[in-house]
Order: structure tokens, then sequence, then C-alpha cells
């Protein structure tokens, strides 16, 4: 009996080692695969040059080409791309559902998938490894100079007006800047004051559009603006700010020109390396009854690859190979920690004192909600209706046009744009 | 019988290689007489017997190549008839009406019984009838084009139709763009039809309109593609048929040297150019073939109801009028300058040329760095001034106007040089005549310089005019469209709405809408300035 359990014990031993002593499969020959990226955060843009350059050094027969255009946004750029005919091999992952529809990118393998917690799906299908969860929304603030003025955190939104008005009348510096000159720096207002007076008063209110049920001029959503608006209007935002840029925020705040700024985590290593001796903190924005409801929870965005590249077994192994390397736990834990990327798995990793109370906070919100720009489902917008409705709040917030205004075009906008695509009725949504 | 042989055979000789050989003849006699005015007088004296060959040929081209279009779509319509015969229908397969009519039947069996299945509201009755009335067009129009064929065959082995020519020609052309258009039509219903189809039944009736989508999944692009083609070879022939056969008989000849850089330009510019026309019609995102659904002049409906578009084109235009009257006035002041300076007149003449060879990006990032309303060079250097800060590029008017600044910043340089070289080119025997006469500066300027330079205005007010309403570079850098949409152009709206916002559809209406309004202006303008160039 001892001596069956002894060579059980062996052949289980031998079994379990197995897999290590494999080598890791690599491709045959030289893998050349394109790369492309959303190239707006400049820290990001670092952090994906040194893994790149870390992969290569580590499979020197891969090698990863960047061909992320310098001066587009993400979907104009990869579309620019596949109008072109060289739609690339490894993408940063964005707009899922749009690019799964177009066949555009293949699935996953399932043993990627595997390296994540919760991985979301789209029509029970992974399209992407995601690599960071959404993190949650705040205002990063010159901490000294709250100190020396005796302002405090705002807990509700009149004590966050109060704040503000505080500011203006300090003269200091301006209470707020806000990088407008880039469209997609708009959505992080936009998106918290959406989740606070929007999706509060009706979480499926996109759906409802589609049924018809909502309009995007009903008085919730016309209130709702009205105090986005005034955020411009009233002053608090320094003057300039439809020319300058989300790159520009961080020396706004570090150089004493702005008291605070919206954005999200990934502006820790920002304002970190704009000056490294600057004290910081930040603070969520919360409504009026103090409720906190913020941005968050699962996300599409991660690690995808084309349908071209999965077609060919080279290609396909070594993109499988960057996912993995990516998310090996010394390139995760760079990656997560140089940008204040919140994991996807259970890796442990030390974000420092703002970020922890950013993930703290997220946790004990009232909601928490994805971007209105990444639901999928019946939630999901119309690709052009994002852009546009930015492009309508900066027009808010120049004061060229009124609310009334800009949420009629929006609702003209949006009865042409779901006359192709309506995933309520299935107009412009291919079922498989 | 061997005269008749001989004759027929001198006749093909003359018509088929006679142009060529002509062509080729005329090429070298140029080139041995230096192309003086002599010898090209002699070149279109000696080419009138042939006149009307080139002509000929073309017709006959063209008439083939309608043939061609008529033909491709049938071939592609028996393809879906096959794959619909091998997915269950039963048909002859003979006739291609008879063909619509077995898939007709089929997708009334799929709608029948979809009308079963719980939820289904809207099934298609009579999907495949259009199919019968493209089938039927695309037959009418194949006998028509194929007529013209013949005729412009005849013609070229030499039998004279004479007056009846023009006649026949205009009613077989009508024909076949009519018939093209039907055909376009139908077509597109027809495929839309289907796909509603392929929506509402289930698996296994869905069999057929699932195999049919698979094996075509761009349906309306592949047979109509052809129709449209068809069209613009109509449109050449209708050109041909009118061309003055009298006149210009050596311009015709001399399109033969233009042939090799016209077909490259019309392999990759005109081509493409005409086939993106459909799009216009279609809801097409740019990246998902389903998604290429024909709808009509719903886009263009859109485009004219949109507010954004009416003030792209209201900027459009203000920039293009802005533009053409500013960069030409600055370029003719800084061409006179440059060519009186007596002292550094290349560092001068360079460094106004100089900006011309940024491209339109950089100077938009040079320019949007130094109007940067905290950082910018500019507002540093007004507060240094004691003056307050202006928010360039941040509010209406003022971003517009800088715009039309950094455009007339980095084209004056171009323009200037065309001027100048009209300037360096006025006899100086005028300028000595004039001065003779008592004639000061100014009225010299007045009626020798600017005479002189009329040729120059022309294309310098023409090619800012056209340049004008393309800008696209410096907004994009610059503003980006923006505040909100108030400096959008329709070019950049053009860019944005069909790469950005993934509506490639109606992005290419407003292209077609933005390529009218450049024929109109350009054609209207350059019309009135060569007349003018004649009065003076």
């Amino acid at each position: 009996m001892k001596k069956m359990l002894a060579f059980l014990m062996t052949v289980l031993m031998l079994l379990a080692v197995m897999p290590v002593l494999a080598e890791e499969e690599v491709p045959g020959e030289e893998v050349e695969l394109t790369f492309f990226c959303g190239n707006g955060d400049v820290k990001f843009n670092e952090v994906v040059e040194t893994l790149i350059a870390g992969f290569e050094k580590e499979y020197p027969m891969i090698k990863i080409t960047n061909v992320t255009p310098t001066s587009s946004s993400f979907s104009e750029g990869l579309k620019s791309l596949d109008a072109v005919g060289e739609f690339p091999d490894l993408m940063e992952a964005r707009d899922v559902p749009m690019w799964a529809r177009a066949g555009k990118i293949a699935e996953v393998d399932p043993e990627l998938i595997k390296l994540v917690n919760n991985a979301p799906d789209y029509n029970g299908k992974y399209y992407c490894v995601p690599s960071k969860a959404d993190a949650p929304l705040g205002f990063f603030y010159n901490k000294a100079y709250f100190t020396e003025k005796g302002f405090k955190e705002p807990q509700t939104y009149q004590e966050f007006l109060d704040l503000c008005e505080a500011i203006k009348a300090d003269g200091t510096m301006a209470p707020m800047v806000v990088g407008a000159a880039d469209i997609w720096h708009v959505g992080f207002t936009w998106m918290q004051w959406y989740i606070n007076y929007v999706t509060k008063e009706d979480p499926d209110f996109i759906r409802h559009l589609y049924t018809g049920e909502r309009k995007w001029t009903e008085d919730f959503v016309a209130n709702g603006f009205r105090k986005y608006a005034d955020i411009y209007l009233k002053g608090y935002v320094e003057e300039g700010f439809m020319s300058t840029s989300d790159s520009q925020i961080a020396s706004f705040l570090v150089t004493g020109k702005a008291a605070m700024f919206f954005s999200g985590a990934h502006m820790v290593a920002n304002i970190q390396d704009a000056d490294p001796s600057f004290e910081f903190g930040w603070f969520p924005l919360h409504n009026e009854n103090g409720e906190l409801n913020m941005w968050g929870g699962p996300s599409l965005n991660g690690w995808m690859y084309s349908a071209d590249c999965a077609a060919d077994d080279d290609k396909l192994l070594a993109a499988k190979l960057w996912i993995r390397y990516c998310m090996r736990d010394d390139n995760y834990s760079y990656y997560l920690t140089t940008m204040s990327f919140l994991p996807v798995n259970d890796i442990q990793v030390d974000f420092g004192e703002i970020v922890n109370k950013m993930i703290a906070t997220q946790k004990a919100a009232a909601t928490n909600e994805p971007g209105w720009n990444s639901k999928w489902g019946d939630n999901e917008i119309p690709s052009a209706f994002r852009n546009f409705s930015y492009k309508i709040a900066q027009e808010w917030a120049t004061g060229s046009k009124t609310i009334e205004q800009g949420l009629e075009e929006m609702q003209a906008e949006w009865d042409v744009e779901t006359q192709t695509f309506n995933p309520v009725t299935g107009v412009g949504v291919v079922t498989e | 019988m061997q005269l008749r042989r001989k004759t027929k055979s001198l006749l093909i000789e003359k018509t088929v290689c006679g142009e060529i050989h002509h062509s080729l003849r005329t090429v070298i006699f140029i080139i041995q007489t230096g192309g003086g005015k002599s010898a090209m007088q002699a070149v279109k004296t000696d080419h009138k017997a042939g006149k009307r060959t080139f002509q000929h040929v073309l017709r006959l081209v063209l008439a083939m190549f309608l043939v061609l279009c008529f033909l491709m779509p049938m071939f592609r319509i028996g393809a879906w008839k096959n794959v619909a015969m091998k997915n269950g229908l039963q048909g002859n397969g003979i006739s291609m009406p008879g063909a619509a009519s077995q898939l007709q039947k089929q997708l009334s069996t799929i709608v029948r019984k979809a009308k079963l299945v719980e939820g289904v509201t809207t099934p298609v009755s009579g999907a495949a009838q259009p199919l019968r009335m493209t089938a039927l067009a695309a037959t009418l129009g194949l006998i028509a084009a194929f007529a013209m064929f013949l005729m412009c065959f005849a013609e070229n082995l030499g039998v004279n139709i004479g007056r009846k020519r023009k006649p026949l020609f205009t009613v077989a052309g009508i024909a076949v763009a009519v018939l093209m258009l039907i055909g376009i039509w139908n077509f597109q219903t027809f495929a839309q039809n289907i796909r509603d189809a392929a929506m509402n039944t289930d698996e296994a009736l869905g069999k057929v309109t699932a195999k049919l989508l698979q094996d075509n999944a761009v349906p309306e692009m592949r047979v109509t593609i052809w129709a449209w083609l068809g069209l613009a070879g109509m449109l050449l022939m209708a050109i041909v048929q009118w061309l003055p056969e009298e006149k210009g008989a050596l311009q015709k000849s001399l399109l033969w040297f233009v042939v090799p850089a016209l077909t490259l330009y019309t392999a990759f510019v005109i081509t493409p150019a005409i086939s993106s026309v459909y799009l216009a019609f279609t809801s097409y995102d740019g990246i998902t073939e389903a998604s290429m659904r024909f709808i009509g002049f719903d886009n263009f409906v859109n485009i004219f109801g949109s507010a954004r578009f009416g003030s792209a084109a209201l900027n459009t235009i203000l920039i293009a009028a802005a533009f053409t009257v500013l960069v030409n006035v600055i370029a003719l002041a800084l061409a006179v300058a440059v060519d009186k300076v007596r002292w550094g007149r290349n560092i001068f003449r360079s460094g106004f040329y100089l900006p011309v060879l940024i491209s339109g990006i950089i100077a938009g990032f040079i320019w949007r760095i130094m109007f940067n309303y905290s950082f910018g060079v500019v507002n540093f250097v007004l507060n240094v001034l004691g003056m307050s800060s202006i928010k360039f590029i941040d509010v209406m008017p003022n971003a517009l106007l800088s715009i039309i600044f950094v455009l007339l910043w980095k084209n004056a340089g171009y323009y200037m040089i065309i001027y100048l070289a009209a300037l360096q080119g006025i006899s100086t025997d005028l300028l000595e005549a004039a001065s003779i006469d008592g004639a000061n500066g100014r009225q010299t300027f007045r009626h020798i310089t600017i005479p002189m330079l009329a040729g120059s205005f022309t294309i310098n007010l023409t090619l800012a005019l056209i340049n004008g309403l393309k800008i696209y570079d410096e907004i994009a850098i610059l503003t980006d469209g923006g505040p909100g949409f108030s400096t959008e152009t329709i070019t950049y709206m053009v860019y944005k709405v069909a790469f950005g916002e993934m509506r490639q559809g109606y992005g290419t209406a407003m292209a077609v809408i933005l390529f009218l309004i450049i024929l109109v202006f350009g054609g209207f303008q350059s019309t009135m300035l060569r007349k003018r160039e004649v009065q003076m």
C-alpha cells in the first residue's frame, strides 16, 4: 500500500513538474506584429514603449512595430489604418463591440481569459483580455494651497460650489483647469455630471432613448447639464481652457495656475513627473445629498488582436506571447503602478496613498457604473454620438449655445444616428 | 472581290492603326522642328484629314465598356441565382427574370412561414420583385449598349451613318442611362429585402438568405459598381459625342500624349472617386460590410437638415472667400516688394517662401503653441507690452480669424512666386514706354503691370479658391473644428464624420456636395476670369 502510495505521489509530482519543464512555444521564424494604442497620455506611451522594448529583448524573433499615428484619436487612427488596408495585428482594446461586429478582431484564446478575473464578454464571446478596471474619477488638488487657505474637501455638491467660489474670490489661482482642447478629456467631467444627474435618474436612459421612451430634452437631463455648464460660465475654470490640452493640466496644478483638475487615477504619475515634490490630494465629487456615484466596474479595455493576425499561426502565437508578457506579474505590476490602473486579477500592488484612497472610495460609493461610452448591449451608444456630445459640451462651456439648444441638437443627431444603429430594434447590429 | 477586301483592309488599317501612326508621326515631326508655331500649324493642317478617327475610336471603346457594364451585373445576378438554386431552389435557370421569379417564390415561402414566428411583424412581401426589374433593365440596357457598340463599330469600319448618328446615339444613350438608374434602384431595394427576410426567419428558413448574404456580403457594391461606372462611361460618351468635329482636331490628336497620365489618373483618382459616390446612398460605417444598406437620399436629407453642416458650409465659404482675396493681395504686394528690392532680394524671397515648405500639420502645431492662452509666445509678448491676453483659438470669431491668419502666413509665399514670375516676364520696353509717356508709378502699375498679370490672376485666384475650399490640416491641429463645431469646414467635417464618427456613407454624401460646390464655384470663377483676361 505504501509503495503504491509512494508511486502515485511520484507520478503526481512528475505531472506537476511537466508544464514547468516544457519549453515555452515561440514562433518558428521571425515575426513582425503591427501595434496600435491610444496616444493621448504621455505616460502611457512611455509605458507601452518600455513594454515593447522588454518584450523584443525577451523574444528577439518577434518585432513589434508601433503604427499609432501621432495626431488622431484612437478611433480615427484605427479607422484610417483600416481604410488603407493596414489594420494592425495587435491593439489596445477599445470600442470592442464595434470592431467585433465588423469582424476585424478575433475571439481571444480562452487560456488568456484565465489570466484575469471575471472578464466581460460581448454576446457570449471574449474579444479582449482586460488589463484594467475603470478607475474612479475625481479632483486632484493643491494640498499646500488648501492647507494654507483652510479649504476642506467638499462632502456635498453645494460645498464643492462654495469651494470653487472661495478659490475664485481668493484670486491666487483659478479654481480648476480643464484640458478641453482634447475632446476626450471633456469626457471626464461630462461623465461625472452625466452619472450624477442622468443615469442616477434613469439607469437605462440610453435604452429608453432607443425605445423612444426618453428624449435628450427631458428636464432632468437639462438640469444636470446646466449644472455642468455653470462650472465654466461662473468662471471656475481657468480661462483659455479651449487651448489647454490634457497633457498640460498637471503643469497648471504644480505651477500654481489652478487649484484643482478633474481626471482619473492615471494622472497621479503625470503630477509626480511634473514635480516630484509637489503635495497633492484627491477627493471625489458628491451629489447634493452627499451621495457618491462613481465611474467604475468592468470594462472592455485591455488587449485585442485582429482577425487577420489570428489567421496567421506565427502572428497569433506572437500576439498571445505579448498578452502573457504584459500580464506577467513583474510587467503587470509595472504597468499598473506607473499608470495607477486598477488590476483585473488578484495581483497585489502597492499604489500609494492617493490611489489607495481612490480604490477605497470607489468601493464605498453608492453606485459604480462603466463609462457611458463603454457600455454594450442595449445601452451601447452610436459610435459617432460620444464626440458629438462632447462638442456640444464645449459649446455650452464657451457659452455659444444654451443648454436647450444643445440638447435639441443632440436629440436631432440621435434621431439621425439611430436610423442606422439601434441595438434595441437590431438595426445596424449584425446577429450571427 | 479582291478590291473590296483591299478596301476593307485599308479601312481597318486607317481606323485602327491610323491614329497611332499619325500620332507617332506628329511627335517625331514636332521634335524634329522644335515645336515652333509653324510646325504646330503644319501638324494641324496635316491632321485635318483624319480628325474624326480619334473620336470614332474613343466612342467604340466607350461602347464596349458600356456593354461590359451591363454584362458584369448580369453575371452577378446569375451568381445569386446559382447560390439560391444550390440551396434548394427549383428553377429553370434559363433567364434572369425566370431566376428572379424562382427567388420570388422562395422568399414568399420564407415570408409566409416567418409570419408564423412569434414576434415577426414586418415580413417582406414581393421581396424579389425588384430583382425582376433589375434583370429586365439590365437586359434592355444591354441591348441598347450593344446597338451603340454596333453603330460605333460600323462607323470605325468606314460605314457612313451620317446625320442619323446623333439622334440614334442620343436615344440609345438616354435609354442606357435610365435603365442603369432603374437597375441600381431596384437592386438596392432587392438586396435590402433579402436582408430583411434573412433577419425575420428562423434557422431553417434562413438557410437560403443566409447563404446569399454570406456569399454576397456586399451585393449592392458588386452589382451596382458596374452600373455607376457605366453611368460615368455614358457621361464621357456624351462629352465625346458633342465635341465639335470641325474644330480642334489638333487638340484631339494631342490627347494621345496625355493617355499615360490620364490612364493612371483614371485608375487611381477618377475611378475610386466615382465608385465612392455609391457610398453616399448607403448607411456604410466604413468597417462593417453588413452596415452597407442602401438608404436612397436619406444622407442628403439629413445633411441639409443639419445645423452643423450649415455652420460648416458657412465657414467653408467664409474661409475660402477671405483666403482667396487676402492671399492674393498679400502675395502680389510681396511679389512687387521683392521684385523691386535691391538689397537682400534672395533672402526676402526665401524668407517669404519658407512657410510654404512646412506641412499644414506642422504649421498648425507651431501656431497652436504660439496661440496658447496661458503659455503662448504671442500672449507673452502682448503681456510684456502691457496688453492683456487674447483668446486666439478659444472663442469665436477669434478662432476663425486665427485659422485664416495661419493660412495666409503659410501660403502667401506660394502665390507670391507665381506673381513674381509674371512680373519678371513683363517686357521692360513697355515700362520704359510708359515712363517716356510720363506715367507715374501708380499709373504704370495700374495700366501696365496689372493687365500683364491677368493670366497669373486667373491661376492664383482659381487655385486659391479651390485650396480655400479644401482647407483641412490647419483646422485639424489648431482648433479641431472647435470650440464645439464652430470652425469646422465641409472638408474637415467629411473626415471627422467618415473616419472619426464611423459614418462613411454620410461623409461621402458630404464629399459629393463639396465636389459640386467646387465644380460650380471654380468653373464660374475660371470662366469669368478668362473673359476678363481677353478683355484686358
